[in-house]
């Protein structure tokens, strides 16, 4: 079969959604090509038009192609309205393809396939832009109405559009899997005990959902209640509304705690963030799968996570402490328990590479696939 | 009922005691009046003092001091006079006074607020009579000396008055709200009398009037100056600077003229007799041209015939209708549109000429002829243009020294950008930026799209003006129509299907309604323009199982669109951006209950009557769906309060506020 995918967010930028369809790109290619499948991977998709597509997602070899890499944002919004209103053809020509980046163009003699990341511009409004809002509503009316199957990237986003939809799915017999996310790098076996100065992380964009501000008032209580108190790493770029995050990070070093922002890291960087890391803190209001939870345990940094959304489902009950987002002084006290208390520590490390074993790319490219072949023939 | 005199008090016995008994003894019984005395949180003498009135004097009694203005507007609330006559507590009534003022009425037909003459209660001197501009626009107390009363008319025309003793319309009054609460016992009557006067009201001073009154000596009365200052010359530094100005070159004019005619006949050089006569001539031009209409130019080149322009076509046929009955500001129409709408606007027959385009032929139609093919050149000779003005902001017959009236409906390319494909946010924001740079006035649906405007492109408040849209009259009770909607209650959208209009939320909160109320479920029925879109949200609605219980009606004539009104159990209006939101006054109207979203323009136009939702949560709309319908008494109650905020909104107020803009635009003359 020949499989579109839509790789346009990755154009622009590398966080959540976008990380994840590169990482299912790379996924589906290494596990589907063995399998026969032909690739081929769209820089601009629908109403997603870059201006430098060139940024995105490379992938070359025989079987995969890149038709849209070079193609300025123009030209390709006018391939993409007459591709929407029959008069040209879909570059490639495939069977199928994959939406990852919530739009979802109308692509004759195509079945669509559309991953789902999260609701929260329906669920938790207030978590998203009103242009976010709006392009979400639209293009999900039109997948409910044009895909031939949904992926969604956690049992939490499924039953988020369960509430949304009750019966649904089922009703109109559409088929759908749980997608999951994993860890960008091999899980690490061997670790020493952290160095005393090895700093609490905090890994996301810095916008309203992340809830920084939750992290940041137990850490000030942290400080000011520990004999030894390790420095705070923020690392994520400036999403939205994030001016008085950074007002509040630049308080609290003119009042000299040792807190840091390290903006965005790429790969590598943030690897070694998470390696000479204490533990990862995440105190989102919602997430749709939470993929810096996976990356911490594959580094054997111990997780105290929102007892919120996907969070649960993806830690799993073992391999992480969990506190409400609303509530700063229970995170400072799980805190303080973790930093004295080197057996729960190892408890929670061992827990964690256990529980990171359990997502595999390897494993989700293989459920999509699966799903993909098992779709009727147009 | 004539006149309702309302007055405020704030303490001040003795002061009370006198004002009523000058109004026993000089309201002649022959005028048939109430007063209502509001009682601000006073102490116990004047309290026990206020409770021992009887008929026709009675008593409203506030928790605690609120303040002049909601005290005034309280009262106001519960008047029944044709007239309000707005009195201080301190004033006192001469013989001749009140009469003085009603005359007025029939003096000046125009007349919105008339004043009076103020004169101190310790020596009898002038204090003041209406109010001036000085300083760039600052209001100060007109004064002059008792020997110069003689020789000014009965009726003088003012910039404003002050409310210690005017009388204004009541019906205006409560549907403008009355006084603005936001001052603090100071600029509040400034403010009403200039926004009378961009009603097209004029404010006089009855010079037979007197009033006796302690001017300015009540506690409390110089404690917010400053602020209310502040508030008001943010409001309308430049329009009363504008008026300052014009009031100069009036009285300078004037007394060119009145010296040229003294001279005119004298002994002098040739060339100064000649300059007389230049002024002479210019004054009987200007005479001659007062009594001439404007001639205003509508640039309907946009308009589309259906419904793809949405509530736009209301608003321009109920305002060009209504215009054309109001008895001044004298002004002539000339529609400009393409031929496709002959039949449409073949029933506006005040409408004095409309030249209609067909291709590249212009053809003019008048009242009663025959289309005859014209030029744009020939119809700037036979109507040249005094104004134009711009229902779509834009127009081509824009040209420099033309002025020009612009209706701005709503900044969605800035409020709500990501709901316009990229290439109309640009348009909009180029036509936009070009037309408040030109335009002479700026005209807005609502408050909110002022302050929209002010927010966005940093337009003075001044400069703006809004009319909301009473339109909903036009689709009358006609009880003809057969009933082709569903039997049974159901909920009602009426919108075409751009995206602001939020159809996912409502089609997907419908689906959970429908999740939970089971087979008593009520159909939606939705109206709009048939587009690609509404295609969309059919194939959504019918992949969501809906596609029986929802109909997708298209664009329908007024006649069956007044039947479905008649039948519908609520109005649902989960809109995320409206200029104005005429649905809420057409369901008001027809006695339909409203759930409408809690953004844009639509809480100021809504008030307490609607039951209010979150439009961005489809669960949150799904509960409000099941509550409403499920609980008639609550639909009742939201019925009642739709009738009653309909009060507020009147057509002829409104038309007459933009007739006024245009007329000023037209004859350089300040609102």
């Amino acid at each position: 079969m020949k499989i579109g995918l839509d790789v346009a967010q990755t154009s622009a930028e590398r966080a959540g959604c976008a990380w994840y369809a590169d990482a299912l790109a790379r996924a589906l290619v290494t596990s589907g090509q063995p399998r026969g499948h032909e690739f081929v991977l769209y820089h601009q998709f629908g109403d997603w038009i870059n201006g430098e597509p060139g940024h995105g997602t490379r992938l070359t070899g025989a079987g995969i192609a890149m038709p849209m890499i070079e193609m300025l944002p123009e030209p390709a919004r006018a391939l993409w309205r007459s591709i929407e209103d029959g008069t040209s053809p879909l570059p490639g020509q495939p069977d199928v393809v994959i939406a990852s980046s919530y739009h979802a163009p109308k692509m004759p003699g195509t079945k669509l396939i559309y991953v789902v990341h999260d609701l929260v511009f329906w669920t938790h409004p207030q978590f998203a832009t009103a242009a976010t809002r709006l392009v979400c509503q639209r293009e999900l009316g039109q997948a409910l109405s044009r895909a031939a199957a949904f992926l969604f990237v956690s049992e939490s986003t499924r039953a988020d559009f369960e509430t949304l939809f009750p019966g649904w799915l089922a009703s109109r017999k559409r088929p759908h899997t749980i997608a999951g996310g994993a860890s960008r790098w091999p899980i690490v076996s061997t670790k020493e005990a952290p160095p005393p100065h090895a700093p609490w992380l905090m890994v996301g964009s810095v916008e309203p959902r992340k809830n920084h501000s939750c992290a940041l008032n137990a850490y000030e209580a942290y400080h000011a209640q520990s004999n030894a108190p390790r420095p705070l790493r923020v690392v994520g770029g400036r999403g939205w509304s994030s001016a008085k995050i950074h007002e509040r990070i630049a308080a609290l070093r003119a009042r000299g705690l040792p807190v840091e922002y390290s903006g965005y890291l790429d790969d590598r960087d943030l690897r070694e963030a998470f390696s000479t890391s204490f533990a990862l803190l995440q105190p989102s209001w919602h997430e749709g799968f939470g993929l810096p939870v996976l990356e911490a345990f594959s580094q054997q940094l111990p997780v105290i996570a929102a007892n919120v959304a996907s969070l649960p489902e993806v830690a799993g009950p073992d391999a992480a402490l969990f506190c409400s987002p609303d509530d700063p002084s229970a995170w400072t006290t799980a805190m303080l328990k973790l930093d004295g208390d080197p057996a729960l520590l190892q408890r929670l490390r061992d827990a964690g590479l256990d529980r990171a074993n359990h997502y595999s790319w390897k494993s989700t490219a293989k459920t999509v696939l699966e799903l993909i072949e098992s779709l009727p023939l147009a | 009922m004539q006149v309702s005199f309302i007055i405020p008090v704030f303490n001040q016995l003795a002061h009370t005691q006198a004002c009523v008994s000058s109004l026993r003894a000089h309201v002649p019984a022959t005028i048939a009046h109430e007063v209502i005395l509001v009682d601000d949180g006073s102490d116990t003498d004047t309290q026990t003092y206020l409770r021992s009135l009887k008929a026709p004097f009675r008593c409203l009694f506030n928790e605690s001091n609120q303040g002049f203005a909601v005290s005034t507007n309280r009262g106001a609330r519960s008047a029944t006079g044709d007239w309000l006559c707005l009195l201080n507590n301190d004033a006192e009534l001469t013989p001749g006074a009140i009469e003085a003022m009603l005359d007025g009425r029939a003096a000046q037909p125009d007349a919105g607020i008339i004043g009076s003459v103020q004169v101190t209660t310790t020596d009898g001197s002038i204090d003041h009579a209406g109010i001036d501009f000085i300083d760039g626009g600052y209001p100060r107390h007109r004064q002059f000396e008792l020997t110069e009363l003689p020789g000014k008319p009965d009726f003088e025309r003012v910039p404003a008055v002050t409310a210690a003793c005017c009388l204004v319309p009541r019906q205006w009054f409560v549907a403008m709200r009355g006084l603005d609460e936001r001052y603090r016992n100071g600029f509040e009557d400034v403010d009403l009398c200039l926004r009378a006067r961009e009603a097209g009201w004029t404010i006089y001073v009855a010079h037979r009037a007197v009033i006796k009154h302690a001017v300015s000596t009540s506690a409390g009365r110089g404690t917010y100056e400053f602020r209310n200052a502040q508030r008001f010359l943010e409001r309308w530094g430049p329009r009363t600077a504008a008026i300052e100005t014009a009031q100069r070159s009036a009285a300078a004019r004037s007394f060119r003229e009145h010296r040229a005619r003294t001279l005119i006949d004298r002994d002098l050089p040739a060339s100064v007799k000649a300059s007389h006569h230049a002024v002479l001539v210019q004054a009987e031009t200007r005479v001659a041209r007062e009594k001439e209409p404007a001639i205003v130019w509508v640039d309907l080149m946009r308009m589309q015939p259906g419904g793809a322009n949405g509530g736009i076509k209301p608003y321009v046929y109920a305002f060009l209708r209504e215009m054309g009955n109001l008895s001044w500001p004298n002004l002539k129409f000339v529609v400009l549109a393409n031929i496709s709408l002959a039949a449409e606007l073949s029933f506006l027959r005040d409408i004095d000429v409309a030249a209609l385009k067909d291709g590249s032929i212009w053809s003019i139609q008048s009242a009663n002829s025959k289309p005859q093919p014209t030029t744009i050149a020939q119809l700037e000779n036979a109507h040249p243009p005094a104004v134009l003005y711009c229902p779509f902001a834009v127009s081509s017959f824009a040209r420099p020294g033309l002025p020009t009236v612009a209706l701005i409906v709503d900044l969605l390319h800035r409020d709500l950008p990501s709901a316009l494909p990229i290439e109309e946010v640009n348009f909009r924001e180029d036509s936009i930026k070009r037309v408040v740079g030109a335009a002479t006035w700026l005209q807005s649906l609502s408050q909110h799209g002022s302050d929209r405007l002010v927010h966005h492109y940093g337009v003075h408040p001044s400069q703006c003006f809004h009319t909301y849209i009473p339109a909903h009259n036009r689709l009358g009770n006609s009880a003809s129509a057969e009933a082709t909607p569903p039997a049974g209650p159901f909920f009602f959208y009426p919108a075409n299907f751009w995206s602001h209009k939020n159809h996912e939320v409502l089609l997907t909160a419908y689906r959970l309604y429908r999740h939970t109320a089971g087979v008593n479920a009520w159909p939606l029925v939705l109206t709009g323009h048939p587009d690609d879109r509404m295609q969309s949200l059919q194939a959504l609605a019918a992949a969501l199982g809906l596609a029986d219980s929802v109909q997708f009606r298209g664009h329908i004539p007024d006649a069956e669109f007044a039947a479905i009104w008649r039948d519908a159990g609520a109005l649902v209006f989960p809109s995320l951006h409206e200029g104005f939101g005429i649905p809420l006054l057409e369901a008001f109207h027809h006695r339909v209950p409203v759930l409408a979203a809690q953004v844009s323009a639509l809480p100021e136009v809504g008030g307490d009557a609607c039951l209010w939702f979150d439009p961005a949560s489809p669960t949150s709309l799904a509960a409000k769906l099941v509550a409403i319908a499920g609980d008639k008494k609550r639909r009742e109650q939201l019925v009642t309060a739709g009738r009653d905020q309909l009060t507020h909104f009147s057509l002829h107020f409104e038309a007459s506020r933009l007739a006024h803009f245009l007329n000023a635009a037209a004859r350089n003359l300040v609102p």
